[in-house]
């Protein structure tokens, strides 16, 4: 089943982030202007360094963020969740939706000079499905992956053992990328560090890795395959690109103020309003695609088996005074389980429910929720309405807790009482497999709708591997979701997600709580960073001014 | 003959504790790691990966984590006696690669942190060891202000300031000499606060004594008395503080490689126990260990060096 690293409950990147890095390039960023200029060094600081520099075994966002810089992909997705072409010049899919087949270019080369052909495709897709490859996620994100034939020296056929509608977003993203077939024959063990073992057909050179420190990608000198969208169709303005990973947001935020780093990712919320009047800085806001930060109710105990105990708590809850008071005002709060950036994206469900605490009670009321213990919290023969939600202190943020804390005080209110208990990685993942809890909290980036089969498909459980955090067999989202997949047209899919999503709001199977939002510092000497449908940045076409 | 016994036979048996202090970090770490509620798998993976049933089989049956305990518990001790540290569960590399490039900087950090500490003690010291109670008293509270101040506070201020105020150091990374400032300076405030109270107090006590008289009355002025004869006196509670000062290093170093984003064995540390990377974090508790059984050694060693009444037939260490 598709799956991936969730950033359940949490995580520096979720929050911040998505996940399935496509290419395209979206609206320039500020401070564009005038002729780009060749040459020169942009420094990019982030805020986690990879543990493992393979994207088709890495789960991890920022891997797919990096390593764009070296693995082009098939296809690219568009800022609108369109696709075009990128290695391949063209591709068609066959009428039962489990054939594609790929016309690549014939003109591609890896930097290590091996041509770019039908063969690279097949030794690199079946590398990511071996099970000795161990992929946390490109395994699980190229589907029911049959095999790939060799139909000529430029052409494959991908087959699947069913349909799979997101295939195409599959292979638009960093994941199912393309390492030279060198580079997998003979330095296998080396991938996953990084460095001069990922030879790519992109538009850097991965020059050098100083663990703990920084990476440093060349230009490729070479490279004229840039898909139609992307500005620049020719190889990279910059003559380096420089990575720093500079975890403290303190010294993150220093970095780009002094001048220390050109652009710097990942800025906290709290630091935006100041940091929109330094000069020579610039902001650049995007809402990260995907399942936003949700409180996943679970369906399969009391109370949550009752809807009007889950809408009870979705009226109860401000969700946007306190996305409002959390993030200093720099985030949106969520009306569904997308965020609007998300292709599929339902407007609907905007504005289709509301705060409102007396609602909440009459909900609970008509439960028999009636009576008050000592604490003002609501009883129901003489038991406590209590909720439990799991979490791992050390994979959740500051903020999310914080988060969690205020929605604890509007719960409290209502006369509910939320335990929020933590767990370390190794007990929280069987006591949360076993379903042992009422809510957990998480966010799950990516830019294809189908995540929602991931985490409301009643085949998507978390112990088999999927994200199903509200435990849901819903035989009607279900059905809307197997539905989708099998169909190709772009606008029926559409309009089955937006039946998912209307229903996930009307049961209340989640309480959608807010948008997550990558905030970027740009410094006025760098022009032209792009972002692409996952909002994260490409270098492809940016450059410096001179000093 | 007795020269060599006297330096040779301590050495050899301090090279033998030493082993079994070493076999002892790695019993404890491996217990422990093991021993803690939660599944190797599922911590390795992290709550934030949904990974497949088989995926999670495929990681056991690799790293041979379906073994029973004590099998797994001899596995590792016959690899670290082959020199073997296994391969770390995060990263898929051997864990020589993994801290291959780390010890350079943490090394340099802690010997730069352990020189300005000590710079820091005996300079706060001298100029104060008997002096009026005023002096004292400021030299007192600035000591006091840098033990109780947090390092990781201290580096935040520092490079607000002087890097990204008034640029005149650069903040974070590892890029020669002048990066290494801040970082050090950082780290070796509040040892060298701590080590600056026992050195005083050593001084005063060592001033106040019969032989200082003597020397004085030989007609030695005041700043012999102290740079030639009392300042021994306090070398050596500061070697006995040496263990101390190694474990305040490696643990300073933790938080003063996150927030000067400098690359190390802290940050390895860090992540790795965070993702029970147990061939890391078990091969960084060897490290950490070794470091102390040499450091413990030299200053045994250093003993001998600064206190000459140690030094005569019999008066074992």
């Amino acid at each position: 089943m598709p799956t991936r690293r969730s950033f359940l409950l949490l995580s520096a990147g979720a929050l911040t982030a998505a996940g399935l890095t496509a290419c395209s390039t979206a609206e320039p960023s500020p401070g564009a202007g005038g002729a780009p200029r060749d040459g020169g060094t942009l420094t990019f600081a982030t805020d986690v360094e990879p543990d493992n520099f393979d994207p088709h075994v890495s789960p991890a966002d920022i891997v797919g963020v990096l390593l764009r810089n070296v693995f082009d992909s098939l296809v690219a997705q568009r800022q609108d969740g369109g696709f075009e072409p990128w290695l391949a010049r063209e591709w068609e899919v066959s009428d039962d939706g489990r054939a594609y087949t790929f016309r690549l270019r014939d003109d591609v080369e890896f930097t290590d000079g091996t041509p770019f052909d039908a063969a690279a495709v097949k030794a690199n897709f079946d590398h990511i499905v071996a099970p000795a490859t161990k992929s946390q996620y490109a395994a699980t994100l190229i589907g029911p992956y049959a095999r790939t034939d060799v139909v000529d020296r430029h052409t494959v056929t991908v087959r699947l053992k069913k349909p799979y509608a997101s295939f195409l977003h599959a292979v638009s993203t960093t994941y199912l990328g393309f390492h030279s077939p060198e580079a997998l024959r003979e330095r296998p063990g080396e991938l996953a560090a990084g460095g001069g073992a990922s030879v790519g057909t992109g538009a850097f050179t991965f020059v050098s890795r100083v663990k703990g420190q920084r990476l440093v990608f060349a230009r490729n000198a070479s490279y004229a395959w840039a898909p139609a969208s992307a500005k620049n169709d020719g190889p990279a303005h910059l003559e380096r690109l420089v990575v720093t990973f500079l975890p403290e947001n303190a010294t993150r935020v220093g970095a780009v103020t002094s001048g220390q780093a050109d652009v710097a990712d990942a800025l906290p919320a709290n630091r935006i309003a100041a940091l929109k009047s330094q000069p020579g800085l610039s902001i650049s806001s995007h809402d990260s695609p995907g399942i936003v930060y949700s409180y996943f109710l679970n369906t399969e105990r009391a109370p949550f088996d009752q809807r009007d105990a889950r809408l009870a708590v979705l009226h109860a809850v401000d969700t946007e005074a306190i996305t409002k008071a959390v993030f200093a005002g720099q985030y949106r709060r969520a009306w569904g389980p997308l965020s609007p950036s998300t292709p599929g994206y339902a407007a609907a469900v905007e504005n289709s429910w509301k705060h409102d605490p007396a609602r909440a009670g009459a909900l609970l009321d008509g439960l028999g929720w009636t009576g008050r213990d000592a604490d003002g919290y609501r009883t129901r023969d003489g038991r406590r309405f209590r909720l439990t939600l799991l979490y791992v202190p050390a994979y959740t943020k500051s903020e999310r807790r914080t988060f969690d804390t205020a929605v604890q005080d509007d719960l409290k209110k209502a006369g509910i009482e939320l335990v929020l208990k933590p767990l370390d990685a190794g007990s929280y993942t069987p006591v949360r497999d076993r379903g042992e809890y009422d809510i957990i909290a998480f966010a799950w980036g990516g830019s294809d709708p189908d995540l929602l089969r991931t985490v409301f498909h009643s085949g998507s459980q978390l112990a088999d591997g999927g994200a199903n955090g509200s435990r849901l067999h819903d035989p009607r989202i279900d059905g809307w979701l197997d539905t989708a997949t099998a169909t190709t047209g772009r606008k029926e899919r559409e309009a089955l997600y937006a039946k998912v999503q209307e229903r996930i709001v009307a049961q209340g199977y989640a309480l959608p709580a807010f948008v997550g939002t990558r905030q970027l510092g740009v410094r006025g000497r760098a022009h032209d960073v792009a972002f692409d449908a996952s909002a994260w940045p490409l270098f492809q076409g940016a450059w410096v001014d001179g000093s | 003959m007795s020269v060599m016994r006297r330096w040779a036979v301590p050495v050899v048996r301090r090279l033998g504790s030493g082993v079994l202090v070493l076999w002892g970090a790695a019993t404890v770490s491996f217990l422990v790691l093991h021993l803690v509620p939660g599944d190797v798998v599922d911590t390795v993976l992290g709550p934030s990966t949904a990974a497949t049933p088989e995926l999670r089989e495929r990681i056991r049956a690799d790293y041979g984590l379906g073994d029973p305990l004590p099998v797994q518990y001899l596995r590792q001790l016959a690899g670290l006696l082959t020199g073997d540290l296994g391969r770390s569960y995060q990263q898929g590399l051997p864990v020589g690669d993994v801290l291959a490039g780390q010890i350079g900087p943490t090394v340099e950090l802690a010997l730069a942190a352990t020189v300005l500490a000590l710079l820091i003690a005996f300079v706060a010291a001298v100029a104060t060891a008997g002096r009026g109670r005023a002096a004292r008293a400021v030299a007192s509270g600035l000591e006091l202000l840098a033990v109780s101040v947090p390092s990781y506070w201290l580096g935040i201020l520092a490079f607000t300031f002087l890097s990204y105020r008034f640029r005149l150091l650069p903040a974070a990374g590892d890029q020669g000499p002048a990066a290494l400032v801040l970082p050090a300076l950082t780290l070796a405030l509040p040892i060298g606060g701590v080590l600056a109270r026992v050195v005083r107090q050593e001084l005063d006590e060592a001033l106040a004594r019969p032989f200082a008289l003597t020397v004085r009355a030989r007609g030695a002025t005041e700043r012999t008395v102290l740079l030639r004869h009392t300042l021994r006196h306090a070398a050596l509670p500061v070697a006995t503080l040496s263990g101390w000062v190694v474990g305040s290093l490696l643990g300073g170093a933790v938080l003063t490689e996150t927030v000067f984003a400098r690359p190390g064995l802290g940050r390895v540390l860090v992540t790795a126990v965070t993702s029970k990377d147990i061939p890391v974090v078990t091969a960084l508790v060897l490290l950490s260990a070794a470091a102390f059984v040499v450091v413990n050694l030299l200053v045994d060693l250093a003993y001998l060096v600064i206190d000459p009444r140690l030094r005569t037939e019999g008066a074992g260490v």
